[in-house]
Parts: structure tokens; sequence; C-alpha cells
């Protein structure tokens, strides 16, 4: 088995009586795009802010690619936490190089990130004189300055327009193809269903769901259907032996079965005579798995 | 090292308020030290009081070696203008929150801490470095006769000088760590400053306890010089009992600096 990029063993953080993450272990594969999904406030930043030094675990370990985590583990890692922070005064060069210092990885690449971001022509500008979506690609720029093998993103797109959103995505799909690894907090699904290929979800500080995002789309399928005898549809879909479960509609019974029984099941539904209406295979979404994971909490 | 240092400079030579300080706090020892001779000049005019005592525009303030005492006491009173700057520094990291992004991007929490010590050092040499130059100017403008010995004589206060504005600005760090904004912070060094430790002094009367508060340490280890032109006893050395107070207060800021940045979640 390859050794995961990070993996957290029984991570956990208070902050006096709020318990923000509570014994977080998890594994993250190299090469993965890695999702961290939650609502707000459920302890995505908490966990990267411990991962970068930011915050001392009040409890629990954590390896960087199987070795104990230290500074040189954070320079070879593009990170994004929350908003910007840059020095206000300074120009988008200056913040680079300062970064570029930070990180020992000298300033060759400073143009060709500035150029990746779409800043180059701001280059020499203040940082304060930006607006928030350049803010946040600057962000972005600092984060690949270094080529690093992991970045570490949290609600990378905040504040940028459409066109951005799509050059971020653009851009961790990219990287990923490089082999690298890339960690992704956001509480937008749709973000997260796009570019990853795992995810977790947590919810309140605890973990309550891991696995890749194929996984978690593929192994259940709704599938909504109407037939002219509804009585018996509904006796037929009840009895259909690998059935998860149903909802009656209007005029249709919505069953939830295995992805692979698809065929299987219209043909269990033909073979007894029933003549199929409306037979439509929903596509089951991230957004309803991951709201069916979490209220499936108690 | 170098590193650490380039990451300072990059910082601070495209920070205005840093040359508007540096540029102030010049401005105002040059003023003294080019008034305090007109002003001997004035009270040497002014009535025979003083004039039966001594001629004042016969006193040596200015020439070798007496002047190197008498320049870095007067200095002294200018050293919360660097320990202003360092609390506006550090509150403008944590501020900017690139403290924080600092620390994520690779640099250890002791390394944020050692680039820091490279502005005091910054600050505190270059202040020193000009007390060193106007010295050596204004002595050998105003010493009749020059020999070499009484150049580097009482030179050493350079270094208690240095030693002084360095450990005042690790005050100003601390504080600006605990206190985060750089108002409040400003305001309470102040405070303690001029206010506070003066008057806690001032109720003790035991000498050496009076010389265990930090500040008072510091000024300690510059006395006042004034006094030998008055034909008083005046301690035209620095002491080592005084020395070792303030070393030990740096030791200690220093390790609570490191304790602060340590614990702290950012």
């Amino acid at each position: 088995m390859p050794q995961p990029a990070v993996s957290t063993h029984q991570l956990t953080k208070h902050y006096g009586r709020i318990r923000a993450l509570e014994n977080l272990t998890l594994d993250i594969p190299e090469g993965s795009v890695f999702g961290i999904l939650g609502p707000n406030g459920s302890g995505k930043t908490t966990t990267l802010g411990m991962l970068l030094d930011v915050l001392n675990p009040t409890k629990g370990t954590f390896l960087w690619f199987g070795s104990e985590p230290g500074p040189e583990n954070r320079r070879k890692t593009g990170s994004l936490l929350e908003t910007p922070c840059f020095y206000p005064y300074l120009s988008a060069i200056v913040n680079l190089k300062i970064i570029a210092e930070i990180k020992k990885s000298g300033f060759d690449r400073i143009d060709e990130v500035l150029k990746t971001v779409g800043l180059y022509e701001r280059r020499n500008s203040p940082y304060r004189t930006f607006s928030l979506g350049m803010k946040q690609r600057l962000a972005l720029a600092a984060a690949l300055l270094c080529d690093p093998p992991l970045l570490i993103l949290d609600e990378p797109t905040n504040g940028l327009d459409p066109i951005g959103i799509a050059e971020i995505r653009d851009i961790i799909t990219a990287v990923s193809r490089q082999g690298k690894t890339v960690i992704l907090a956001s509480h937008l699904l749709d973000e997260v269903q796009k570019v990853c290929s795992h995810f977790c979800i947590l919810d309140k500080g605890v973990l309550v769901y891991t696995g890749p995002v194929s996984d978690a789309s593929d192994s259940e399928q709704r599938v909504e259907v109407g037939a002219t005898d509804m009585e018996l549809l509904k006796k037929t879909v009840v009895t259909y032996p690998y059935l998860i479960r149903y909802e009656e509609g209007n005029a249709t019974i919505t069953a939830t079965i295995p992805a692979d029984k698809v065929s299987e099941f219209s043909g269990h539904i033909t073979r007894k005579g029933i003549i199929i209406t409306h037979f439509v295979i929903l596509r089951k979404s991230l957004e309803k798995q991951f709201l069916a994971i979490l209220n499936d909490q108690p | 090292m170098k590193r650490l240092f380039a990451i300072e400079w990059y910082k601070l030579k495209n920070h205005s308020p840093f040359w508007i300080f540096a540029g102030l706090h010049i401005l105002i020892l040059l003023l003294i030290y080019m008034s305090a001779k007109f002003f001997l000049d004035f009270l040497a005019g002014k009535g025979e009081m003083i004039n039966e005592v001594i001629d004042p525009s016969v006193i040596p303030i200015f020439g070798f070696p007496d002047i190197w005492h008498n320049m870095t006491y007067i200095a002294g009173f200018l050293k919360i203008i660097p320990a202003i700057y360092v609390i506006i520094s550090v509150c403008n990291e944590i501020s900017y929150g690139t403290m924080r992004q600092n620390i994520m991007n690779g640099m250890s929490r002791v390394e944020f801490m050692q680039s820091k010590f490279f502005l005091i050092l910054i600050l505190s040499l270059s202040v020193t470095l000009f007390l060193l130059v106007a010295g050596l100017t204004l002595g050998f403008i105003y010493t009749r006769e020059i020999e070499m010995h009484s150049i580097v004589k009482y030179s050493g206060f350079l270094a208690a000088y240095f030693l002084q504005v360095t450990v005042y600005q690790l005050i100003a760090f601390l504080l600006a760590l605990l206190i985060k904004r750089t108002g409040l912070a400003m305001g309470l060094l102040i405070l303690y400053t001029y206010i506070v430790e003066p008057i806690v002094v001032f109720r003790i009367k035991t000498e050496w306890i009076k010389g265990l508060f930090p500040l008072k340490a510091i000024n300690n280890l510059i006395r006042l010089p004034f006094g030998k032109y008055m034909l008083r006893e005046t301690q035209d050395y620095v002491a080592l009992q005084d020395l070792g107070i303030v070393l030990a207060y740096a030791v200690l800021f220093i390790y609570l600096i490191i304790l602060v940045l340590r614990k702290r979640d950012l």
C-alpha cells in the first residue's frame, strides 16, 4: 500500500469547552485530490491549521509522507488558508520574493506563477490596491510558487468570479495530473465533486465519512418508476430482493437500489407483466449523498 | 541566517514608516547635540551664579573622552523611538496575518522570532553607528588637544548604549506579541516607561531594589554624567552588577517571547 501523503492519528482540538475537532484519524492518499467537506464550523480549517502548525493540537499526532511534521515539510507545501495574507504596502513581486526566501526556493518561478494566475501585468502594484479576487489569485500564486508536491487549499474559490472559479479548477486538475496531492477544504459540494478523487465529511468536529468520490456516488442508485398499475408496481418494488429503500411519489415510486442492479431491476418489474410508463435513473449528486450522510447522524 | 535577514530587509526597506522613524530619530539627536553647545554658551552669558562655580562654555561635554558618556546618556532618552517601530512591525505582522502566513509557508516559530531579532539588531546597530560617527565628528571639532587614548576611553558607553536600546526593544517585542494591537501596546509601553515605573521606583528607598526594575536597570547602564562638572562624584563606567541585571532581563524577555510564540494558536 502506498504511503499516505498526510495521515492523522486522533487529532483533537478543543477551544476551552468548544470541541472543534474530535479524534480525527485520517489517511490522505498520495496523488489524490482530497476534499474535506463539512458545514461551516465543522472543523475543516482547524484541521488544516494544525497540519500547518499555526494551531497547537490538544491531542493527537500527524505525519507528512511518513515523517514527523516540521518547517521543511511546510516549505514543500503550497497552502492557502482562509483569507489571503500579504504585506499590503509591498508589491506582488516583493511579497512573492519574501515567500520564496522562506521556502528557500529561488526567484526563478515568480514570473511563471504570476502569469499562471493572470497577475503578471500588475506585478509591481502594491498588494493593497488589489481586488478580493486578485488577492485570492496572488495567494494561489504563492501556493504554487515552489512547485510543491502537496497543495493545501481552504475555500480557494472564495471571492472569485465564475471565470476565476473555473481557472482554479483547471489549475487543481493540472496539478493533480502531475501526480501531486491536493487537499481541498470546501463547503461547496459541487466544487469538490468536480475535481476530487477522494473526500471526507466532517460534522461538528467529528469525521462522519471518508472514501473515494466514485464510491459515494456509484454504490447506490435512485430510480424513478411509473406504471399504469401503480398498486402492482408498488407490490413488485417492495418485494425486490436488493431494494435498499423506496419513497412513494405522486404518480411514481422512487426506489434506491445497488448501482449495478438497474437493468436487472427493470427486468424484475417487466417480468411481472407491468407496463412501465416512466423510468428515470436519477443522477445521484454528492450533495444528496452529503445530506443523506449528515441526516443519518444521530 | 542570511535568509532571515533578507526576509526582514524586504519588509523594512519598502516600509515608509521605517524611514520616517529613522529620519526623525536622527534629526532629533542632531538637534539636541547642536543645540547643547548653544545652550551652554547661553548659560555662560547669563547671571553670575553659575559663572562663579564654573564657566559653562569651557565644560568639555563634547570633548574626548567625556563625549561618549554624555552623548549616549542623552541618546538614551530617545530609545522609545525604535521601540515604537518594533511594536508597529510586530503588531502589523499579527494584524495582516502575515506572521501566521510566514509560519504556514515554512518558517519555524523560532525563525520568526529570529527575523524580528534582526529587525532589532538593524535598529540598534544603525543608531549606535550614528552615535559613533557623530561622536567622532563632534569630538574632533571640540577637543583642544587630541590624544589617542582619550578618544578610546569611555567608548565602552557605545556598547552599553547598544545593549540599552536592544533590551528596551525586546520589551517592546514582548509587549506587542502579548497585546497584539499597535495603539494599545504603544500606550502601555509609554505609560510604563514614563509613569508607572518611575513612580514605583521613586517610592522605593533602597537603591539596590530600585536597580532591579527593568527600566531602571537598563538606564543604570549609563548613569547621569553631568555631575562631575559640578564636582560631584559620578560613576563614569558600566558597573558589572548593572550589566548582569540587564543581561538577565534580556535572557528572561527572550525566553518569554519564545514561550508566547510556541504556545500560541495563531
